[in-house]
């Protein structure tokens, strides 16, 4: 018997919380602080954050490798902490460490994993999944002599070999070339098209704005943004003028566009600023202008709509990627 | 295939493609067994009366057998796992948890069955006889390799808690104090009082008597035979159960 419950989500959050234990002396460190979640059936979900966020330790809680402190959560309608192991029927899961035995080659593994899970005939299983993750060339070689990218090909599949509800994804790209990184999202993409929801933590930001349907941002073990990537750049209103300013001159330049029609904020750019304004097409000249009254050239400038990136530094302060902190608004 | 079948066949397959796993663990106690016999052989002759007419080899080859069955392998492979992340997928998998120490010591079964075979011919070759005959080599080899897969378990749960390759080789070295302290060089009787004592408590000093007495004697001394099976039972029961908890709360 099993605690399902009939929902529209595959997965569902309310104030999940992980307490670690410190050390002596030490208080206790939380790695999640009460998040909520609703992950709907069919999508491909991101969750992204920087490192030592809480992504991580959230996967893992879901997929019943970690247990829950306080807080409930549901996967694939099944409550999580009364019915673990059901869940584990209905979950597929590839880890950020790529969980393969080196020593078995890549059809043994895949046999194995699908006598693990009673599939009727592991060897046709396996084959056909070594098809579709086009390794059967490398099928009967250890793993050992795989490469990056074809390990975690390798570890996707030993994740669908019984064709799960719910797939999640631990950072499935990190450590991976470009080309690998575009085969795995294929993989991601055909996997969810078959009806498979994918539950994918990243930190990569054209990761999560390429794949991904819905996503949540997490930063220090809390939710600060939820929502389709193009609602959360939209909810920013503005779009960003970057402009290429000698370093000196960043303060004067700063307070040169303090007049600026339809200034959002201004922050440090990575060689300049970034300036978040209502209309930046229209606003160019008057950038120039006001540069120009102040005695200020400004070198290239650049017009982007907002990026994740700027969606986590607007919930946050801080950047995803570089820690560039926010200067001024 | 039921699960623990299948974990053990992958743990035995592992076994099978990297010897240098098992291969240093057999050096060691033949190594022994050839320097002690370098050494002692013409003090305890043939004539010994602890010896029955045999040469010493034949009393040696019973604490050889338990030397080189008494491994940290499954340890170190358990340690592996969880460096790679294959653990995590195996407890993330719908399967009884207990199937992933079975499988484990499944494989030391097997590496028991073949290390003490390979002891056996070694101590034959120096001269060595099985009195107890056919059933005597059948029990030592059986009775050598359930020693192994009870001794496994504390290397399993070391690897557990402490997920660190240093600390689960240790589980080995724990083993040369009881190994040591035991009737391994002459019988019981002949030990100095403290270590005499001390060797009637070490749970070893009973595994090697009854595998000794099926070398040294034609008949089958069931008292030390019992002794021998119900030590490596009492002993396989504690450590598998400490490897089990220890799984059980590793995710804690």
């Amino acid at each position: 018997m099993t605690s399902e419950a009939p929902t529209d989500l595959a997965i569902e959050v309310r104030g999940l919380v992980k307490r670690y234990r410190g050390g002596r002396g030490q208080d206790e460190l939380s790695a999640v602080r009460g998040i909520d979640l609703g992950v709907r059936r069919g999508e491909v979900f991101g969750f992204l954050g920087p490192n030592g966020a809480g992504k991580t330790t959230t996967v893992r809680m879901l997929c019943t490798l970690l247990p829950i402190t306080e807080g409930h959560a549901t996967v694939a309608g099944v409550d999580v902490g009364r019915d673990p192991a059901e869940v584990r029927r209905r979950i597929g899961v590839a880890l950020q460490e790529v969980g393969l035995d080196a020593r078995q080659s890549g059809r043994e593994l895949l046999e194995l994993q699908c006598g693990l899970y009673r599939i009727a005939d592991p060897a046709a299983r396996s084959a056909e999944l070594l098809r579709l993750v086009g390794l059967e060339d490398a099928a009967d070689r250890l793993i050992g002599t795989y490469s990056g990218g074809m390990k975690r090909r390798l570890d996707l599949a030993t994740a669908l070999v019984h064709e799960p509800q719910v797939l999640f994804l631990d950072e499935p790209t990190t450590g991976l070339d470009p080309a690998s990184r575009l085969t795995v999202w294929q993989e991601v993409r055909r996997i969810n098209a078959l009806g498979t929801t994918v539950f994918l933590t990243t930190q990569y930001l054209e990761e999560a704005d390429q794949l991904c349907d819905r996503l949540a941002i997490i930063d220090d073990g809390t939710i600060v943004a939820q929502g389709t990537p193009d609602e959360l750049k939209s909810e920013l209103g503005s779009d960003v003028l970057t402009i290429g300013l000698d370093p000196v001159e960043h303060d004067r330049a700063r307070d040169a566009l303090l007049t600026l029609a339809g200034l959002d904020h201004v922050t440090d750019a990575a060689e300049g600023l970034a300036v978040y304004v209502d209309d930046a097409a229209g606003a160019v000249a008057d950038v120039v202008r006001l540069l120009g009254d102040a005695g200020i050239r400004p070198g290239a400038i650049a017009l982007s709509r907002p990026s994740l990136d700027d969606v986590f530094l607007a919930s946050t302060g801080r950047r995803i990627e570089g820690g560039v902190p926010e200067m001024a608004s | 295939m039921n699960e623990t079948l299948l974990l053990a066949r992958r743990a035995v397959r592992e076994v099978w493609r990297i010897p240098a796993a098992t291969i240093p663990a057999l050096f060691i106690p033949v190594f022994f067994l050839v320097v002690n016999l370098g050494q002692v052989n013409r003090i305890f002759p043939p004539s010994t009366p602890f010896l029955h007419g045999q040469h010493y080899v034949a009393f040696q080859i019973p604490v050889s057998l338990v030397f080189a069955v008494s491994s940290a392998t499954s340890g170190l492979a358990m340690v592996t796992d969880i460096d790679v992340g294959y653990l995590d997928k195996l407890l993330a998998a719908p399967i009884r948890r207990t199937a992933i120490v079975w499988g484990r010591l499944a494989a030391d079964l097997a590496r028991g069955i073949a290390v003490s075979m390979l002891v056996l011919a070694v101590g034959f070759a120096f001269g060595a006889r099985v009195k107890s005959g056919l059933v005597g080599v059948l029990l030592l080899i059986a009775l050598s390799a359930m020693w192994g897969v009870a001794y496994a378990g504390i290397a399993i749960a070391i690897a557990l808690k402490t997920k660190n390759v240093q600390t689960t080789n240790a589980s080995f070295i724990i083993f040369f104090p009881l190994l040591f302290l035991t009737p391994n060089f002459v019988p019981l009787d002949l030990l100095a009082g403290p270590l005499k004592a001390i060797a009637r408590f070490n749970p070893v000093t009973y595994v090697i008597t009854g595998l000794r007495d099926l070398v040294l004697f034609p008949d089958i001394h069931w008292g030390s035979l019992g002794a021998c099976a119900l030590t490596i039972a009492l002993t396989g029961v504690a450590l598998t159960a400490l490897s089990l908890r220890a799984l059980t709360r590793f995710s804690e």
